[in-house]
């Protein structure tokens, strides 16, 4: 069996990643685990099963999802972890987070090479995609989600209210991506928060996001190669 | 008085050399190195320029060098230094911005200013070569520069939190016994006596606060007879610190705590009595954590290092614990790297730039440490 794991910053990147890998690969095609691993710096460390893995239907590829329970600490499980999923034999590990909050625009060629500075060459490959300047960007990005938050909310009314086109426009450039994507769906009297990111994972439109987003977003191209690589029979 | 930095070598020379390189130091500091990189010997090395500085009765080394430089509240600088060859003093020097008040060298002859004379001048002394100038000329009137010194040297305090702390020596207070050593660290039972003695339940409501803080549920702090001791086969009068846990009858006494529950207990006793006293001075704690819980440790810490931060006191801890490392900011660390016999240190005031760089890692603290990243910098040496 293939294996490739995720190493994710927060419980709206493992959604993201996942109905993003089944819109790819097919339900029946992957066994996808999901847990959080919590604690480890200053109580101690535990892993929660956020989903367990698939029923063994005889899928040749197993993806393991990560919330490591913020973006700061992505690097730190990976550290952790590098080892121990190496011996079990995954191929590959990527690894998502965002800049913000603690980067700015100007950091992100030094995050990046931050990143990979300590990574042990004899493990696992590593890929870091940086959500710029936060994962919601991509979600800003996907237009078409918009009428199923609320269908009175339509493309052209974000663009003209934001400024920010989003069926063209790059949304890297958007410099706080959630208050954004809170101020759009607040247009029609709905909000963006944390503790309410299924309906928008619901609403994403993740063959946009496979076939068309990637032309746009840098980031969500290697993420949709990693996974077309990863599903390519060998 | 802040120490702002130190410079320690001893038996240079001798084939029993070992060099600390210049130790720069903030308001809050945690020391961190792997096994005998040096972080203990260190901590030992600034307990003893304290020792040097206010006690008559300190036993010269063999051979050492010291360098040492405080700031006081006006920001002026004072730098000390000495040197100490075959047991005899052969360097003594004491400058404050610049302008030299003792200047002493071989065989204990040298100046020191006199303030009441002729409107201040340098005259000459003898002291024997065993003894520090500094703290055999103490003078108020004529060398009230030395006062500070002694002053911080007197009230420096140094823990070793992996230790008993004292936990089974209890105390009998009879009349015209010699006063409490606040200054050793087993004597917590007379220094606890003396804390509620001077400042009564203000003293002891903040060790109360504290303990809650830190999870212990405690509705009382005493001294008093033993819990656990049969008062038939012991003196009469023996005190020990005991506790009441809330909703629990029966007192817990210093004998059958916990060891850790009672090292974070003495450590709080000497801590929050120097912070009711105003000292300004230095607490250097060995090993801090050690033998605590996660939460615990992480709670001491802060709690620690908020104390340091509402005070004049410095705080100087070392450690080689993880959950320490993630609590405090790299911005407080200093990194000991040893090579033969010679301490590297490096911290955010040499190596800023490595420092700074470490954040695009996205690694916790205990990272920066586990990974030797200066090492691997090139920076560690």
């Amino acid at each position: 069996m293939k294996r490739l794991a995720f190493f994710v910053e927060g419980y709206s990147e493992m959604l993201f990643v996942e109905r993003l890998v089944v819109a790819i690969a097919g339900r029946n095609e992957v066994r996808i685990e999901e847990i959080r691993i919590k604690g480890g710096k200053t109580v101690p460390k535990s892993i929660v099963t956020v989903k367990a893995a698939d029923d063994d239907l005889g899928q040749q590829y197993y993806i393991l999802i990560v919330d490591c329970g913020g973006d700061h600490q992505v690097r730190t499980r990976l550290q952790e972890e590098h080892q121990n999923l190496t011996d079990k034999g995954y191929e590959k590990i990527v690894c998502v987070r965002d800049v913000r909050p603690l980067f700015s625009r100007e950091d992100i060629p030094k995050l990046y090479a931050g990143l990979r500075t300590g990574l042990n060459a004899g493990l696992t490959p590593v890929d870091f995609i940086l959500s710029i300047m936060e994962v919601e960007a991509w979600f800003l990005a996907e237009f078409n989600h918009y009428e199923k938050i609320d269908p009175s909310l339509t493309p052209s009314m974000v663009a003209s209210f934001l400024t920010f086109d989003p069926t063209t426009d790059d949304p890297a450039l958007r410099d706080a991506p959630a208050a954004d994507l809170n101020n759009c769906y607040a247009l029609v009297g709905q909000a963006y928060t944390k503790g309410d990111v299924t309906r928008t994972m619901d609403a994403l439109d993740y063959a946009y996001v496979y076939t068309d987003l990637g032309d746009r977003i840098p980031e969500i191209k290697r993420l949709v190669e990693h996974v077309d690589l990863f599903l390519t029979p060998e | 008085m802040k120490l702002v930095s130190l410079q320690y070598s001893e038996n240079i020379g001798q084939g029993q050399d070992w060099v600390l390189n210049k130790l720069t130091l903030g308001d809050r500091n945690l020391i961190v190195g792997r096994n005998s990189a040096g972080k203990s010997r260190t901590l030992n090395v600034l307990g003893s320029l304290a020792r040097a500085l206010s006690s008559h009765l300190y036993t010269l080394p063999h051979s050492c060098q010291y360098h040492c430089e405080w700031i006081n509240s006006s920001g002026s600088l004072y730098v000390y230094e000495y040197t100490v060859e075959n047991g005899s003093i052969t360097l003594e020097r004491l400058t404050i911005d610049e302008k030299i008040y003792i200047d002493r060298k071989e065989v204990g002859f040298g100046t020191i200013f006199y303030e009441q004379v002729n409107g201040g001048q340098d005259l000459p002394f003898q002291t024997p070569d065993t003894e520090f100038a500094i703290s055999k000329r103490r003078d108020a009137l004529q060398h009230s520069f030395i006062e500070p010194l002694h002053l911080w040297a007197s009230e420096v305090r140094h823990y070793f939190f992996g230790s008993p702390f004292g936990k089974e020596q209890l105390a009998v207070f009879v009349p015209n016994m010699p006063p409490v050593d606040e200054r050793d660290t087993n004597q917590v039972v007379g220094l606890f006596r003396n804390a509620v003695r001077d400042f009564g339940d203000v003293f002891l409501n903040s060790i109360l606060q504290d303990m809650q803080h830190l999870g212990y549920n405690l509705e009382s702090i005493e001294m008093g007879f033993p819990a656990s001791v049969d008062p038939l086969v012991v003196p009469p009068g023996l005190s020990c610190i005991k506790v009441k846990e809330t909703g629990i009858e029966c007192y817990i006494d210093q004998l059958t705590m916990s060891q850790g529950m009672y090292r974070v207990l003495a450590l709080l006793i000497n801590v929050n009595y120097l912070l009711i006293k105003k000292a300004s001075t230095c607490v250097i704690i060995d090993d801090i954590g050690e033998g605590l819980d996660f939460e615990r440790s992480c709670k001491l810490i802060s709690l620690l290092r908020q104390k340091a931060q509402d005070s004049n006191i410095q705080i100087i801890m070392s450690t080689n614990d993880r959950f320490v490392m993630n609590e405090v900011p790299l911005s407080e660390w200093t990194v000991l790297h040893r090579v033969g016999s010679e301490v590297h240190v490096n911290n955010y005031h040499n190596s800023k730039e490595m420092f700074d760089e470490f954040r695009f890692t996205g690694l916790s603290n205990f990272s920066f440490f586990e990974m030797d990243y200066l090492a691997d910098q090139g920076e560690g040496q």
